[in-house]
Parts: structure tokens; C-alpha cells; sequence
């Protein structure tokens, strides 16, 4: 699965911590994200897609096949 | 090693209900060094009462685990005490716990301890009893608590989930 969080958070121009701290989590887990090592709880998913003003789809490509959806 | 507390996790979504639970946990640390306090007399009065007769290796077990429990619950109530006065830190301190990946890494982390003491103590359970049949005993007790335990916690959350 990868996301789009480091594109559209350096379009606003927010750093990671800054963005961390908007959804209540720590620096590391939005690091993981990026890095497409961590995915993101269904929560987690609603908070990042609220900040960007986003639908959860446009945040985080699913791979169809990886996904088995 | 950032994050890592053994059975960590909280729900708490701000800094007033993290406060709350540390006040709660302190209680905890009280009962913690309480605990401490009654194993170290417990070691000093078998040694000077004369009534029982303990051998020294269990005698400084018994006192070093009091001392033990008695620091540690002190030092995690200065800990905590400075957290919630801190507005900053506690909120730092919460992250900590309630971060998804955080608790994430700490239920895998606990599942590769349990697997890893589950083949310790069934290799314990099959050479121990060489050298002494009581830890063969102790050994298949403990793993069969640990399935019991297991089980009865899978079928409780599997209800509640």
C-alpha cells in the first residue's frame, strides 16, 4: 500500500512533527507511514484524509493484488 | 528505545484523562513499593527472628527483590509526579502510550516473548527433569497454566470484540 501523506503535507508545507501532533501520534509513526512500513488504523486513516481535507481512497493507494480486495 | 513499556496501551485522548490514569497508577506504584517494603522485612525478620531457617542465597533473593520493587516504585512516582506537572511532557508521555504503532510493536513484541518462553520452558520440561524431576513438574505446570490462561482470555475477547 503506498499514501500520499509526504506529497500533499509538503504542498501545505507542515512538518512531520507538526502533522503528528495534529492526529495525535508520535513523529516515528508518521515517519513509518511515509515510509509505507506502517499501515494506518481505520482511525488513524479518517484523521490524516480530515487534515488534508481528503477522502481516505485519495490518501492511501491500496495495491489491489498486495490487498487481496 | 523510545515508547517501550512492557504491557503498554491506553485509550486516554487527552491530557486531563492521561493525568487521571497516572494518579491511578500511582496508587499502583504505592501498593508496588508496599509490596518491596514486606519482602525486605520479611528477609530481615527470618534472619534475626532465628524462628525459620532460610538459606542466605534465598535470604538475598528476598531482600533484593524488596529493594528492588521499593526504587523502582520510587522512581516511577518521581517519574510521574514531574509528568503531570510538566503540560509538554505529559502530552509527550501520552503519545507515547497511546501512538497505534506503539501498541502495535508492544502485542507483537509480546507475542515473540511468549513464543520464545514457550520452547525455553518446553526444553526445560524435556532436559530439566534429568537433573531434578521437580522442574519437569514445574515446567508442564507453567506451560499448561499459560494455554489455560490463553484460552480463557481468547473466548472472554472474542466475546467483547
Amino acid at each position: 500500500m503506498k499514501t500520499r501523506i509526504q506529497d500533499l503535507r509538503k504542498e501545505l508545507g507542515v512538518t512531520q512533527s507538526e502533522l503528528a501532533d495534529a492526529v495525535d501520534v508520535t513523529r516515528q509513526t508518521i515517519i513509518s507511514l511515509e515510509g509505507g512500513r506502517y499501515k494506518a488504523s481505520l482511525v488513524l486513516a479518517h484523521k490524516l484524509a480530515q487534515f488534508f481535507h481528503v477522502t481516505i481512497e485519495e490518501l492511501f493507494i491500496f495495491d489491489q493484488e498486495d490487498e487481496n480486495i | 528505545m523510545k515508547g517501550f513499556c512492557l504491557f503498554s496501551g491506553s485509550k486516554v485522548t487527552n491530557n486531563e484523562e492521561f493525568r487521571k490514569q497516572l494518579q491511578a497508577k500511582n496508587k499502583c506504584l504505592l501498593g508496588l513499593i508496599l509490596l518491596g517494603i514486606i519482602s525486605a522485612a520479611a528477609a530481615y525478620y527470618m534472619e534475626f527472628s532465628g524462628k525459620m531457617k532460610v538459606d542466605d542465597y534465598m535470604l538475598g533473593v528476598y531482600c533484593g527483590i524488596g529493594v528492588g520493587l521499593i526504587c523502582s516504585g520510587i522512581v516511577f512516582l518521581i517519574r510521574n509526579k514531574r509528568l503531570m506537572k510538566d503540560e509538554e511532557k505529559l502530552k509527550e508521555a501520552r503519545l507515547q502510550v497511546t501512538d497505534e504503532r506503539n501498541i502495535e510493536i508492544g502485542s507483537r513484541a509480546l507475542r515473540m516473548a511468549a513464543f520464545v518462553l514457550l520452547i525455553v520452558m518446553y526444553f526445560a520440561f524435556l532436559f530439566g527433569g534429568l537433573y531434578d524431576p521437580m522442574i519437569s513438574k514445574l515446567m508442564s505446570c507453567m506451560i499448561c497454566l499459560f494455554l489455560i490462561v490463553y484460552a480463557i482470555a481468547w473466548r472472554v475477547l472474542n466475546k467483547h470484540m
